[in-house]
């Protein structure tokens, strides 16, 4: 059977990622009482990516209510950003999304102990991106 | 000489005498400042004969080159001595803004000789130095002394170290409260000013204009590294938690906080995190000099049991102690705690651990409430860890022997091994089963049991410096490599004092170097610096018996557990085979090479 894959970044890469996330019982659980929205950012390594791309989402008590691809105007409440090549290893399991801040592979900004306060329903989400069928632009 | 004052201020308590000392050039660019340079000008002034609690035990306040100027947490200071605690070489950094006021004085340190026969406070107001009857204070606890003193010298904002009623009765691991609650905590240093009868110093200077070698570079150099370090993880996440978010993180990366000596089921330290302290009782912020991120955290509890007033809050290691280790989630409890170890003059990690080892040896049967006066502690309440704070401060019956540290305290009930310490200094708050690194780090610290000469549970939650060699994937991985070359990182950053919570790098110390003292440091002339500090601190060691059979982890936190450390037990031996040989020392007796010594210059002592 051949996998449906989506490529990351792309509008159908997030909507198929919101369809995931507000399938997932365990997220909404984690995520209950979550307010917040965010965006994640790809930023430019001048090989794979000239600019910075970004994708937005609007995370509230437990469900994803707008996901989409997001402009340098668009501003969220958590702003969360590294390269192509430290996203791929994010989505493939191979860096912790806070061991990745704390070795400066990611940068978060917005309230660190807001999002202490949401362990499992941050790991909820990149899990959930983990499972989204996924082509990479440099594949 | 750009940075330094260039003379350190000499005062004897015995002879009254006053008088300064040159500062010698080639020692400073050998050995930088702070606890490096100390060690070096102790290390004419203390052998084996020394008694640390006599009056030929010196104290040496030793600033940094960067003190005073706006080098970005560079205006710490370090509190060196020989450890009544340990026996051994003591350096304890402490923040707030003494150091600078020493600097803005004239002086890049203050040494001081001898011992009082009656309480005594020193003054520094730049170059009048006095020495004044301290006999008011003495009995007082460290909030009185200072608000006392302030009034007294008419200085509101002068630079204020004290010793509260612990350090009189020279507790082994009293401690010395510095300005806004910092503290030169670790060792015992408390307990030798209280053999010198010295109750306090107050320094107050005026020139406040440390010449450096390029200002202007140095301003534009500072503004792009606070920009470049606001970005950091390590930099928010201690200015809007405080230390105490090191709880927040931990939980996020490992399901809960990575130290477990005594308490014995798994704790969940949500209720007293960083995060907590932030929704509940905090109403302010403090920062030591020069200092952007601001961890000190200012609590405010007025009615109930705990009531605190306007205080300090708990930071990492008393949160630690007072909350984790004696399975206590009442975080007001936790605060009155805290405050109460402040007032007393204890090291939070030192008091707090022989607490929870009487609470631990009390509720495994190891010992009874007749060996405790009568005291019957129960995992989760405070009010019985209160009554020996007392207890150990005024050295009262059972607090007597737990004044002597937990080694001694455990020595006397036959339970040694389960004393969480290593030359006779208790672990800090990162369990060597959850970070492998931190065993090494702790069998190998010049201070015993010290998690500021080798931070590594930052390394190995991902905080890396690759220009100094310094990654580690794995947590659990063999890292005593990657810990010897952050011990010599850290033994330059403790001596240019630049504070380990400002995530500086290697490369970025090299640049300072050069704009605040004009000296070009090659990144590798900085390594061999950092070695040079460390291999001397263990040559002052050696001349007290220190070898190698003091480097072992006691039976306590080589028990595997359940949870967050994976059940990983650190192989020390296979830790201590790999240091050694990349240190090329001898694995026997503990002795640097000759030929080591002569590639670091210091073959000739």
């Amino acid at each position: 059977m051949t996998e449906d894959k989506k490529v990351f970044p792309s509008p159908e890469w997030i909507e198929k990622y919101v369809e995931l996330l507000n399938s997932n019982p365990a997220y909404k659980e984690a995520a209950k009482t979550w307010e917040g929205d965010f965006i994640f950012q790809i930023d430019p390594d001048g090989v794979i990516v000239k600019e910075p791309i970004r994708f937005y989402l609007d995370l509230w008590h437990g469900d994803c209510r707008e996901g989409r691809m997001a402009t340098e105007d668009d501003d969220a409440e958590f702003l969360y950003q590294g390269t192509y090549e430290n996203w791929k290893k994010l989505l493939n399991g191979e860096i912790d999304p806070i061991r990745g801040i704390m070795s400066r592979k990611f940068k978060l900004k917005g309230s660190m102990s807001k999002v202490m306060r949401a362990t499992k329903a941050a790991s909820e989400l990149v899990a959930t991106a983990a499972r989204v069928p996924t082509k990479f632009i440099d594949e | 000489m750009f940075g330094y004052r260039g003379k350190i201020l000499t005062v004897d308590l015995t002879s009254e005498e006053i008088s300064t000392t040159p500062l010698d050039e080639k020692q400073a660019r050998e050995f930088i400042g702070g606890a490096g340079l100390a060690c070096r000008i102790l290390y004419d002034l203390i052998d084996e004969n020394t008694d640390p609690l006599g009056p030929d035990n010196p104290l040496l306040f030793l600033t940094g080159p960067f003190c005073g100027t706006k080098v970005p947490t560079g205006s710490k200071a370090s509190l060196c001595s020989r450890s009544p605690q340990t026996g051994l070489w003591l350096h304890s950094t402490f923040g707030g803004h003494l150091g600078a006021d020493i600097k803005f004085a004239g002086y890049d340190g203050i040494l001081i000789q001898g011992a009082s026969k009656s309480p005594k406070y020193l003054l520094v107001e730049d170059d009048v130095v006095r020495i004044q009857d301290a006999s008011h204070l003495w009995g007082t606890d460290t909030e009185v002394v200072w608000e006392s003193l302030k009034k007294e010298t008419g200085h509101k904002v002068a630079g204020i170290a004290r010793i509260g009623v612990a350090g009189e009765n020279l507790v082994k691991f009293a401690s010395v409260v510095i300005d806004h609650h910092r503290a030169a905590g670790r060792g015992g240093l408390g307990a030798v000013f209280g053999s010198k009868k010295l109750k306090a110093i107050v320094v107050k200077g005026t020139d406040r204009k440390v010449p450096v070698a390029d200002e202007t570079g140095l301003n534009e150099y500072v503004t792009a590294l606070n920009e470049r370090k606001q970005e950091e993880v390590s930099f928010n996440l201690y200015s809007e938690l405080g230390t105490a978010g090191f709880v927040d993180t931990a939980t996020m990366m490992f399901g809960s906080m990575t130290a477990g000596y005594y308490q014995v089921p798994d704790f969940d330290a949500y209720n007293i995190s960083g995060a907590s302290v932030k929704e509940s009782i905090l109403v302010g912020k403090t920062a030591c000099y020069r200092c952007p991120i601001g961890c000190g955290r200012v609590i405010k509890i007025d009615e109930g049991k705990y009531a605190t007033g306007k205080f300090s809050g708990p930071e990492l290691e008393v949160t630690g102690t007072m909350g984790i280790q004696l399975m206590n989630d009442d975080l007001h409890a936790l605060a009155y705690a805290s405050k109460q170890l402040d007032l007393l003059g204890m090291d939070f990690i030192s008091a707090g651990n022989v607490v929870a080892f009487a609470y631990y040896l009390y509720n495994e049967g190891m010992i009874t409430s007749d060996d405790l006066d009568g005291l019957t502690p129960q995992w989760g309440e405070t009010d019985t860890a209160l009554k020996l704070l007392d207890k150990i401060a005024s050295r009262e019956g059972v607090g007597d022997i737990m004044a002597e540290g937990s080694l001694a305290f455990g020595e006397k009930f036959g339970k040694v091994t389960l004393a969480a310490q290593v030359n006779g200094l208790d672990l800090p708050q990162h369990d060597p089963r959850g970070f492998s690194g931190m065993a090494i780090g702790y069998m190998t610290s010049p201070r015993g049991a010290c998690h500021m000469t080798a931070d590594m549970y930052n390394v190995q939650m991902g905080v890396s410096d690759e220009s100094w060699g310094v990654v580690s994937e794995d947590r659990f991985e063999n890292a005593a490599v990657i810990t010897a070359r952050q011990q010599d990182f850290r033994a330059i950053t403790n001596s240019a004092l630049i504070c380990n919570f400002y995530p500086i790098l290697g490369d970025e110390l090299a640049e300072l170097f050069k704009m605040v003292v004009g000296w070009d440091i090659p990144l590798d002339e900085l390594k061999l610096t950092g070695e040079r500090i460390f291999t001397l601190m263990r040559l002052f060691n050696l001349r007290f018996g220190y070898d190698t059979s003091n480097e072992f982890l006691p039976d306590i936190v080589m028990r595997p557990l359940e949870g967050q450390t994976e059940g990983f037990v650190p192989d020390t031996d296979a830790q201590l085979d790999a240091w050694y040989d990349y240190r090329n020392w001898d694995r026997t007796t503990g002795k640097p090479s000759d030929e080591k010594l002569r590639k670091l210059g210091l073959h000739s002592l």
